[in-house]
């Protein structure tokens, strides 16, 4: 599919065609000063001509929209070649009712194996890095769906939408953060009946966070929604009991992250005060793991009881915790043991005068015939008989 | 106590003043298996405080469980000492005293001994000494009564979440310190145990003991064995089914059903027990052919079940063959014995499982244990005899001197 151009630089037929699905964009490489560049529809009889220094970086969609190509940019080569092995790739796909070729020609030359191809990224944060993330629909799901992804570093961040639907034609597709329209940056295609979307973003501070959605259709509109999230810190649910005079250690961490830095406030209600920002005794705040933080607090009294709140602080945002600290005085459970001891004190007193009435009663009575566990015992045996002397001082002995 | 110039042959009552003997071995039950169910709540938060590792951690619940058993021998000699109400009462307040220093303890060796050692020697005390004047106020009715007071061990799934609330109202010092003023309520229902003047034969008894000893330590190995096999048992089963409330209360319901039927003598109780034993162990020899739920459910039922009849029937057994006279000390032994098991079983199953990497190992060293504790019964006809021949001889003679 190459061809040579009058000037000795290599141009290429570049063929508008669908991107195959689930494959980064295969982009033609134009050489940096290619004379000439035909792009068009391959039904299209009339190709676009386009000179190799005006084709710019970027999307290139045909005018029905219904294909698009990335554009990179080749460094240079240094001289004309003319006779370099090239690599192609030829990847059939269908697109509706056509079909098309896209083809992502590779040069490699054995004079130039010192210098390195380089690619330029569309963006300017090639050191960061890319996470993928995406989601489909179709047609008739009544429920939007969303995804939580969770960041905590700048990085690249891919979203796609894929939409499955019979009718593919009345679709618009739109990009929403909040509730502003996003203008630029997405990408859509199509495959037989799905269709896909994909917005790119560089989160690199908190102002790029927060929700993205992506809309199809036009009568009924379908949503799929990025919630784009600084990691989750975990306090204490229960809150912790502790007594006065006390000393208690208030924990927070999260899963797998590392922030930046971590600070404590405390308050009552709503207002939230800094704590342990002036270093002092009572509160001390230490960081034994980078995923978690504890705030020490010595001699505690009534004041310090309420809510204690950790933040830690991301690239990215900030996200909290919270701890609930409750103060007792000793009295309180004092109390409770105190009554229950005096319920015991007075079972015992109850059974000790119980015992010393049954004594009572027995002792003008006692004439051998009753037993010492009181009157309401069954006599199994008759009472007496073998009342004899010795046996009777041993098993009184043995008894006690 | 008053000096009673009663006769002192009056056999033992069988109800009366022997139910609040039950009481209070009920309570006792619930208290001392409650204390070591509880004790699953205070590990993992003594864990958190004290920041140990789960092994230091669990020391305090081995020795508080395996020290139950082992003081037995201890509690009968102080029991001769003091007398039954006194040691009761002692025991219960080393348990609420345990409990009430473990309410400022500091470390995790601190614990071993104020929540390990204090307790675990308490009830041991409190157990041993209940059982004991159970079986001197009960004869005809003991297997059902036992099995009436051992049903105290399925109420204590209440403790549980009672202590969950007290460890969120209080923080766990003001949890041990209610803990323990609860425990205290053993000190007036000890003061039940009433002292009695049972003797179940002649005065020539004391002559008659040496002959006992062939039938008691078999009763005390059979014991141990049956023991071990039942911690072991627990180890297992809580370690692949879920614990759920159905095995308990199984349990609790077959254990008055085999009392009561132990109890109508039709045939000597020893020989329900060794039935019991020999159907548990083939119940734990078939376990490992348990693989879906409905067959697990089945061998967790059954065995509930059998486990529950022979449960009810150790202490009657034991009587049987020792004796009312020696009761305290034979119990001693057996329950010394049954520590050793105690303490034995669950590394031994651990071991087993970690060696062979399935549950089926333990089962059949289990199921063998409640096969070989079955064995020793089977001498206990020939020990009778042995003893019957020679208390004819002493019969004689004694007839002859009166």
């Amino acid at each position: 599919m190459g061809c040579c151009s009058s000037s000795g630089g290599w141009c290429m037929k570049v063929v508008l065609g669908q991107l195959t699905p689930g494959r980064a964009e295969t982009p033609a490489v134009l050489a940096d000063e290619a004379p000439v560049v035909t792009a068009g529809h391959p039904n299209d009889p009339q190709p676009v001509e386009v000179r190799g220094a005006d084709v710019s970086m970027g999307t290139w969609q045909s005018p029905d929209r219904s294909s698009i190509l990335g554009v990179r940019r080749l460094k240079k080569p240094a001289a004309p070649f003319t006779s370099l092995p090239v690599q192609e790739e030829i990847t059939t796909t269908k697109y509706s009712n056509l079909s098309l070729e896209s083809h992502n020609i590779s040069v490699t030359a054995a004079p130039y194996t010192s210098l390195p191809v380089q690619e330029e990224m569309m963006t300017k944060y090639s050191n960061l890095s890319l996470e993928s993330h995406s989601i489909s629909m179709t047609e008739n799901s009544n429920m939007p769906v969303e995804k939580n992804i969770t960041l905590e570093r700048p990085s690249n961040v891919e979203l796609t939408c894929q939409f499955t639907s019979g009718d593919l034609n009345s679709v618009n597709v739109t990009w929403k953060k909040g509730d502003t329209l996003l203008e630029d940056n997405y990408l859509v295609n199509a495959t037989g009946s799905i269709l896909y979307t994909q917005y790119r973003v560089a989160v690199i501070d908190s102002k790029q966070m927060g929700s993205y959605s992506c809309f199809f259709g036009k009568k009924k509109q379908q949503k799929g929604t990025f919630n784009l999230k600084v990691p989750e810190v975990n306090g204490k649910t229960k809150p912790l009991i502790t007594y006065m005079g006390d000393s208690v250690v208030l924990m927070c961490k999260c899963q797998d992250c590392l922030p930046l830095n971590w600070t404590w406030y405390g308050g009552n209600g709503s207002v939230q005060v800094p704590i342990g920002v002036p270093v002092n005794d009572k509160h001390v705040i230490s960081r034994k793991h980078a995923n978690e933080t504890s705030l020490k607090i010595t001699q505690l009294s009534e004041d310090d009881q309420g809510t204690y709140w950790c933040h830690a602080i991301f690239e990215l945002g900030e996200s909290e915790g919270h701890v609930e600290l409750v103060v007792l005085s000793y009295l309180v459970p004092l109390k409770a043991f105190c009554a229950i001891v005096a319920e015991v004190v007075l079972l015992v007193t109850i059974i000790l005068l119980f015992e010393m009435y049954t004594q009572k009663k027995k002792k003008p009575s006692d004439d051998g015939k009753e037993f010492e566990q009181g009157e309401e015992l069954k006599l199994d045996d008759s009472n007496g008989i073998e009342n004899s002397g010795p046996r009777h001082r041993k098993n009184e002995s043995m008894g006690q | 106590m008053l000096k009673r110039k009663v006769q002192p042959y009056k056999k033992t009552l069988d109800g009366g003043w022997g139910w609040m003997v039950i009481f209070h071995f009920f309570l006792v039950n619930v208290f001392v298996m409650g204390m070591t169910k509880t004790f699953a709540i205070f590990f993992v938060v003594f864990q958190e405080e004290f920041e140990g590792t789960s092994e230091q951690t669990g020391w305090i619940g081995s020795i508080m469980s395996s020290l139950r058993f082992f003081a037995g021998p201890l509690v009968a000699v102080i029991c001769d000492l003091t007398g039954e109400k006194t040691a009761s009462s002692l025991g219960a307040f080393l348990v609420a005293g345990g409990y009430l220093i473990s309410s400022w303890a500091t470390s995790i060796p601190f614990l071993c001994v104020t929540m390990g050692f204090l307790p675990g020697l308490g009830s041991a005390f409190l157990y041993q000494v209940a059982a004991v004047v159970t079986t001197k106020y009960f004869k005809k009715r003991l297997a059902l009564s036992t099995a009436i007071a051992r049903s105290g061990m399925g109420l204590t799934f209440l403790l549980a979440p009672f202590t969950k609330v007290l460890i969120d109202l209080y923080d766990w010092t003001g949890a041990l310190i209610l803990l323990g003023a609860i425990t205290l309520h053993l000190v007036p229902s000890s003061m039940l145990l009433r002292p009695t003047h049972t003797k179940s034969k002649s005065s020539s008894d004391i002559k008659d003991e040496s002959s006992l000893s062939p039938s008691g330590p078999e009763a005390a190995c059979r014991t141990e064995t049956s023991c071990c096999n039942e911690i072991q048992e627990l180890a297992i089963r809580d370690s692949i089914t879920q614990k759920e409330g159905q095995p308990g209360i199984t349990e609790t319901v077959s254990q008055i059903i085999s009392g009561w039927v132990a109890d109508q003598n039709w045939i000597k109780k020893y020989h329900y027990h060794m039935s019991y034993l020999i159907l548990c162990g083939i119940t734990n020899l078939l376990a490992p052919l348990a693989t879906t739920f409905p067959l697990l459910m089945t061998y967790t039922i059954s065995f509930a079940v059998f486990s529950g009849g022979y449960l009810a029937l150790i202490l009657p057994v034991l009587v049987d063959l020792s004796g009312n006279s020696t009761v305290h000390s034979f119990l001693g032994l057996a329950s010394f014995f049954a520590g050793m098991a105690v303490l034995s079983g669950p590394p031994l199953a651990g071991w087993l499982y970690d060696y062979t990497q399935t549950y089926t190992g333990s089962f059949y060293f289990s199921g063998a244990c409640y096969l070989l504790s079955s064995v020793s019964l089977f001498f206990v006809p020939l020990a009778e005899r042995r003893k019957n021949s020679l208390t004819t001889k002493k019969e004689d003679c004694s007839q002859v001197r009166a």
